[in-house]
Order: structure tokens, then C-alpha cells, then sequence
């Protein structure tokens, strides 16, 4: 039963797989857009900061739903 | 952690709300007012400031107006001065004129008096002598034609 | 004491004491002690900073009390716009705590944070904001007429978006906080001396500070959203 709960938190994590491809791409892009366009720097960095939060959300709640599986289950 | 708890959630709550309120009342009250009073002085001072500056273009002006005053008073009484000279001119010319005038008519008269009462005086001697001579002539011996000849010669040289 | 236990222990929440009033148990938990200390060294840092407030020749104290002000203003207005100004005060506060809380495991206590019952008490307070912000700003009828808006068709998305919202706000400050939190807790019993130091300035630091600007300015989104 443990080895199952381990394995489920462990599928649970990969969520961050999602996130740091997000993030990247995301992170890529706005540099991109700032080296296009610098005096719109502030702008870019404020959604990037948005975006890059909604992103993370993902990978957080697959952490915290592992965090769960292994505390809850238990 | 994960458990949820009502009277955790109740307090946390509760302790937001509080340092909400304090930090209004000691935090952004205070520094609010501060800025506001700043910027009211700030306004107080420029507003005096520009009241100063009013205050002096206005001085300004006056003293202008003052000046144009003068000026155009200086120019009144220039071309016062000026005409009443011209006219004083005008008058001691016209004065000189007529002077000059009487003088050279008084200066004519007198000569044509003169010259008539110079006249007279030598016909007078002339008819003197005319008739001296005629009585010198008559006394000797000569007739009435050469009389009349040499009185016709005497009158016209004398008319000459 | 194995890692596993030495994680939960530290990850858990205690009753510091309980408060028996007639024949009601309530539990005082460590997060609110901690809370405690988060407001009261905030709360002496603001009379600290603000007394002694003058117009001219200003101290540095009161120039950098202005510049917390003007900055942290500046930053939550930017995001809530002209209308959203009566709100700027609540969200700096909660700016200020989140940021200080975040940080407060550097000085040897655990973050309010990484309890899941401040957070959701955080969440909580900021979408009854939001919903109340709306209702006051557009009247109750536009309100909900906002809910059938841009189609009819997307009112249970707008309906859900209502728990959805301090729901991901709460899992995320609270898994940010804790994630951080096992990985310092990780490393520190793997490389002990020096290099937690170095990840706890991105962890602790950055990190926490970012994760309150981001909760705030997500709340603000959501406010300048409401009140349009």
C-alpha cells in the first residue's frame, strides 16, 4: 500500500513537468518581446509575472495533491 | 497543515481585520495627511508667490503709465514752449517789419518834403531872379518879345 | 529520527493553548501565534516610522516611511486603476503581511503562511472583497448580471470561477510557501552548513516576497475586474 501511495504522489508531482515547459516558453517569449520592444519592458514583465503565476499554479496543486495522497492516505 | 480548522481560519480573520484598521490609523492616515499638508503648503507658498509677482508687474505697469505720463507731458510742454516762441518770433519779426517800415516811409516822406520844399525854395529864388532880371531887362532897353523869349527860356530851364 | 518524521513534525501546525470560554474549546494555533508577532512587529514599525511626521526638513525615517508609502501605493494602484483607489489600503496591508510572513522563518518561526487556514482565511477575505467591491460599485442587479456575461452560456464558469478563485489563491501561496519550505528543510539535512543560506536568500527572500506581490496583484486583477 505504501509503494502505491508513493508511486501516486509521484505521478501527482509530474504536474510540474507542465508548468516548467510553461514557464519557459513563457519566460522565452517575453524576452523576445523586450528585446523587440524595450521601452514596453514594464508591461511584458507584469504578465510575464501573471502568467508565470496562473503556470505555476499547476505544478502547485500537484504538489499539494501529492502532499495529500501521502498524508491523508496514510 | 491540511487540517482546516474553523477557529484558525476565525482568528486569522480576525487579525487581519485588526492590523487592517491599525495600520489605517497608524500607518496611511498619518502619512496621507503628512503629504496632503505638504502639498497644501506647497500650494500656499506658490499661490503667495504668485501674488508677489502680480503684485509687481503691476507696479510695473504703473510705473510705465507714470513714465508715459511724464513723457507725454514733457512733449506738452515742449510744444507749448515751442509755439509760444514761434509766436513771440512770429511778433518780433512782424514788430521789426512794421518798425523798419515807418522808419523808410518817415525816411520818404521827409526826402519828398525836402525835395518839394527844395523845389519851392529855387523856384522861388528863380522867379527872384527872373524877376530881377526882367526888371534889370526891362529898366534897360529890350522889347516885350525878347521879354517873353527870355522868360520862356528861363521857366524851361528852370522846369529841367 | 528519521527524515520523513523530522519533515511532518516541522510541517505541523501545534495548539500553542487552548481558551476555554463557558463550555467552548478554542484553539489557539501556532500560525496565529506567529500571526500575532507578524502584526504587532508591523503594527510597532508603523508607529515607529510614523511619529514625529513633519512637512519640511524631513527625517530619514519619515523619508523612508514616505517612500514605503508612495512605492507600495504606486504598486497595487497601478494594477487597481483609478476607481480601485479606496482599496489600495487593504491590499498594501495584506501585502505587507504575506510579505512579512513569508520571510519570518528566516528569524527561526514558522510562516503563518504554511498554514493552509491562513491562506484560505486570506483567500477568503479577498474574494468577499471582490464580490462585495462589485455589488457596492455596480448595484446588486449588475451584479449578477455580470454572471451572464459575455454569453449566457458561460454562467457556471462564472459561478465556479467564485471558488475557483480564492481557491488557487489559497493553494497557491500556501504550496508556494510549503514547497519552499520542504525543499530549505531538505537541503538544510543534506548539505548542513552553507549552502541553505545561499537557496534560502531565493527560497525564503525572493521567493516569499514574490509570491505576496502575486497574490495581491491577482486580487487586484480580479477587484479592477469587478469594478468596471
Amino acid at each position: 500500500m505504501n509503494t502505491l501511495i508513493a508511486v501516486g504522489a509521484g505521478i501527482a508531482v509530474v504536474t510540474g513537468l507542465g508548468a516548467g515547459i510553461g514557464i519557459g516558453i513563457a519566460t522565452g517569449k517575453a524576452c523576445e518581446g523586450i528585446a523587440r520592444q524595450p521601452e514596453a519592458e514594464s508591461k511584458i514583465q507584469k504578465n510575464l509575472i501573471l502568467g508565470c503565476a496562473l503556470a505555476e499554479a499547476t505544478a502547485i496543486y500537484g504538489f499539494v495533491i501529492a502532499l495529500m495522497i501521502m498524508f491523508v492516505l496514510k | 497543515m491540511i487540517n482546516v480548522s474553523f477557529w484558525n481560519i476565525f482568528f486569522t480573520v480576525l487579525n487581519l481585520l485588526i492590523l487592517f484598521v491599525a495600520f489605517r490609523i497608524f500607518f496611511f492616515k498619518p502619512i496621507a495627511k503628512i503629504i496632503a499638508k505638504r502639498q497644501e503648503e506647497a500650494d500656499e507658498v506658490y499661490a503667495k508667490a504668485t501674488e508677489k509677482e502680480d503684485e509687481a508687474g503691476e507696479l510695473v505697469k504703473q510705473y510705465e503709465a507714470k513714465l508715459a505720463e511724464a513723457e507725454s507731458e514733457k512733449k506738452q510742454i515742449i510744444a507749448e514752449a515751442r509755439k509760444s516762441a514761434d509766436g513771440q518770433y512770429q511778433k518780433i519779426v512782424a514788430d521789426a517789419k512794421e518798425d523798419a517800415k515807418s522808419i523808410h516811409d518817415t525816411a520818404i516822406a521827409e526826402a519828398n518834403h525836402e525835395k518839394s520844399q527844395i523845389i519851392a525854395s529855387a523856384k522861388k529864388e528863380i522867379a527872384d531872379i527872373v524877376v530881377d532880371a526882367t526888371t534889370k531887362v526891362v529898366g534897360s532897353k529890350t522889347g516885350a518879345d525878347i521879354d517873353s523869349k527870355l522868360f520862356d527860356e528861363f521857366l524851361g530851364k528852370a522846369g529841367e | 529520527m528519521s527524515l520523513a518524521e523530522k519533515l511532518v513534525e516541522e510541517l505541523n501546525c501545534e495548539t500553542v493553548f487552548t481558551i476555554h470560554l463557558g463550555g467552548l474549546k478554542i484553539p489557539v494555533m501556532e500560525s496565529v501565534v506567529v500571526t500575532w508577532i507578524v502584526m504587532a512587529v508591523l503594527i510597532l514599525l508603523a508607529i515607529f516610522l510614523t511619529t514625529g511626521l513633519k512637512t519640511q526638513n524631513i527625517s530619514k525615517k519619515q523619508a523612508f516611511a514616505e517612500l514605503i508609502y508612495e512605492k507600495l501605493t504606486q504598486v497595487v494602484g497601478a494594477t487597481l486603476g483609478e476607481e480601485g483607489k479606496t482599496y489600495t489600503t487593504y491590499l498594501v496591508t495584506i501585502l505587507l503581511y504575506i510579505g512579512l510572513s513569508n520571510i519570518i522563518g528566516l528569524f527561526g518561526f514558522k510562516s503563518p503562511t504554511k498554514d493552509v487556514n491562513v491562506t484560505a482565511a486570506l483567500a477568503l477575505m479577498s474574494i468577499i472583497l471582490v464580490e462585495a467591491a462589485g455589488i457596492y460599485q455596480r448595484g446588486f442587479k449588475k451584479w449578477l448580471h455580470s454572471f451572464v456575461e459575455p454569453v449566457p452560456i458561460v454562467t457556471p464558469f462564472n459561478i465556479l470561477d467564485v471558488f475557483t478563485r480564492p481557491l488557487s489563491l489559497c493553494m497557491r501561496l500556501f504550496g508556494n510557501v510549503l514547497g519552499a519550505f520542504v525543499i530549505m528543510e531538505l537541503l538544510k539535512i543534506v548539505v548542513p552548513p552553507v549552502i541553505p543560506a545561499v537557496f534560502s536568500l531565493y527560497f525564503d527572500l525572493f521567493d516569499g516576497l514574490l509570491q505576496a506581490y502575486v497574490f495581491v496583484f491577482l486580487t487586484s486583477l480580479y477587484l479592477k475586474e469587478a469594478i468596471e
